[in-house]
């Protein structure tokens, strides 16, 4: 008996660890940052130009990003560098700074660090992340000024960040050690029934936990909105999208507006592809205009337009106001786009 | 053969559950306890290997996805193989050749779970979901008849994906559920404690073995009943002539 309540608490420990670190790590950052130079020549009383690169590589979006300068006594920003209101999935952003030294900075090194503060969301759960990027500054007499070529390099990238992918292994590796001990410890019929109820414990916490979050809202969200490329019904088009000569002559010619819709899902990897090529094709001629729609929170529009197969909103989706033909999936898109949009013309 | 009528049924309302779609009910917030892909245009529970996946390359914490595994998993575990999972019931329509289960194999289906969920890290892809044979099945050909895929590359993967698995049932019983299914591996680490579980009375044995020769996974019921492989179909149950195996529901008792 006290070999089966060691073993549930033993597998209770375990899950709250695992609910503690799947918490902790929830709220990791999705950017990468990355300061140029890798250190900063100041003059006492002058003033030196940085900039931090900023690289989303999640498929979510970060919003609202905000910086502020600490440490580092003598130093300062000049002026708090412009907020970047959207980085965009797999996109990279780059912010101006410009440093300030006191007149009696004393000449050496010293590190300060930009504090980052910026929020994400995973449908209904936002997070709000606050990021420190450290600054190394020279204080010299004669600084060398970093050219602009020199701050547009881009080669030999090094994350000043902590990698953000690490904390997936964690939940990985807390989530299956869990039930792995669980299943281990069914072997012995002793503690069997402890263990069960351990798990029924640990699972009715679990799930409460995670409709309270919202997690159910979010697993309908994914099967209720079919990526074409997610499944495998096409490959996913990660080039930026072109228009051939001819295709581009086609655009060129149109003689009446045409409204389009994209309809498309924050997780879809396909999605950003036809955006990217409907913007190129309204770029290109202004009587082409178009409107994004979140097929996952406007499913009513999706099916209006037709967007729904059998009960499933499908996206990369592009619709045609004016004759409602649809076009799903982004393979082969030049084509399919410019026919979609000529036909009557 | 009352157990065969009711696994029968039982698989019909797995099929049911997996189409129910097709009323024109929407998707719910139920995950699947078997394999059964979310984008069949008539399914109307999330796949949760397609879902975990997903939450691998969100970066979402799986709190739900683990409390409704956790809870598929107490009540049956690997029962939802033998009595629910649609693409468990096609396995069963074509096990022919109930050869023995080669132990060493069957582990593959961990190796498939666990490189479903690196491949998903690695790659921020639904690997698997471009591979899986449930989804060239249900989704890929479907799909194809209402104008939204179209053959190309990804389309013959999962032919050829469909193609060999089909192949591998034909000529093994039960081949998907016993060496690839990441939901069956999923589900097998709460064989030992499920509510449902196959029970041995080895006092009334006459050692036939009658039960291995019936068992669609190859195992030996009066051994392996608690193993990752067993399914509790109640195939060995139906086979046992001196009713010394039993298929029950509730707390175990000493055997």
């Amino acid at each position: 008996m006290r070999r089966a309540g060691a073993a549930a608490i033993f597998l209770l420990v375990i899950a709250g660890a695992a609910i503690l670190s799947i918490g902790v790590a929830a709220q990791e950052g999705i950017l990468t940052l990355r300061v140029e130079p890798n250190v900063v020549e100041v003059a006492p009383g002058a003033s030196a130009s940085g900039r931090i690169v900023l690289r989303n590589e999640s498929l979510r979006e970060a919003d609202d990003v905000e910086f502020a300068w600490t440490g580092a006594t003598g130093i300062a920003l000049a002026t708090t560098p412009q907020s970047v209101s959207v980085v965009g999935a797999f996109a990279s952003s780059t912010v101006a700074f410009t440093l300030v030294a006191a007149p009696t900075v004393a000449i050496g090194d010293v590190r300060g660090s930009l504090e980052v503060l910026y929020t994400y969301c995973i449908d209904e759960l936002c997070f709000q992340i606050a990021e420190t990027v450290p600054v190394d500054v020279r204080v010299a007499a004669t600084p060398q000024t970093p050219s602009a070529t020199a701050l547009g390099e881009t080669d030999g990238f090094q994350p000043a960040s902590p990698d953000v992918g690490a904390w997936r292994w964690w939940v990985l590796a807390v989530t299956v050690l869990f039930v792995l001990v669980a299943a281990a410890l069914g072997r012995s019929r002793r503690i069997r029934t402890a263990t069960a109820l351990a798990l029924v414990v640990a699972g009715v916490a679990v799930l409460v936990l995670g409709v309270r979050l919202d997690q159910h809202t979010q697993a309908q969200a994914v099967g209720a909105v079919l990526c074409t490329s997610c499944v495998g019904i096409e490959t996913v088009e990660v080039q930026a999208p072109r228009l051939s000569t001819a295709q581009a002559a086609a655009v060129d010619r149109l003689s009446k507006p045409v409204e389009l819709l994209v309809f498309y899902a924050t997780w879809c990897r396909s999605c950003p592809y036809a955006e990217a090529m409907v913007d190129l094709v309204a770029t290109r001629n202004p009587l082409v205009s178009y409107r994004l729609v979140n097929a996952e929170t406007e499913r009513g529009l999706a099916a209006e337009h037709g967007v729904t197969r059998a009960g499933r909103t499908v996206v990369p989706a592009i619709v045609r106001v004016d004759t409602g033909k649809v076009l799903f999936g982004a393979e082969k898109l030049g084509d399919r786009l410019v026919g979609l949009i000529e036909e009557g013309m | 053969m009352r157990l065969t009528k009711g696994r029968r049924l039982a698989q019909g309302a797995g099929l049911l559950l997996g189409l129910f779609g097709a009323t024109g009910i929407g998707m719910t917030h139920i995950l699947f306890p078997g394999l059964h892909c979310y984008a069949c245009p008539w399914a109307i529970t999330v796949c949760p290997i397609g879902l975990a996946q997903n939450l691998v390359i969100f970066g979402t914490v799986p709190f739900f996805w683990l409390g409704a595994i956790i809870a598929y998993g107490l009540v049956a575990a690997r029962g939802f193989c033998g009595w629910f999972c649609p693409f468990g019931t096609l396995n069963d329509l074509l096990a022919f050749r109930k050869v023995r289960i080669r132990a060493n194999l069957s582990y593959g289906k961990f190796v498939v779970l666990i490189a479903t969920l690196i491949g998903a890290w690695a790659l921020t892809d639904t690997v698997f979901c471009k591979l899986c044979p449930a989804a060239s099945l249900e989704a890929s050909l479907p799909y194809l008849f209402l104008g939204v895929a179209k053959v190309n590359g990804p389309f013959l993967i999962h032919m050829a994906t469909l193609g060999l698995s089909l192949v591998g049932m034909v000529l093994v019983a039960r081949f998907w559920c016993r060496y690839l299914c990441p939901m069956g591996a999923i589900l097998s680490l709460f064989n030992r404690v499920s509510l449902l579980h196959v029970q041995w009375r080895p006092s009334s044995c006459t050692g036939c073995e009658s039960c291995i020769a019936a068992c669609p996974m190859g195992v030996d019921p009066r051994s392996e009943h608690d193993s990752h492989n067993c399914i509790k179909c109640g195939e060995c149950v139906s086979a046992c002539r001196p009713d010394c195996l039993a298929l029950r529901v509730g707390r175990r008792r000493s055997e």
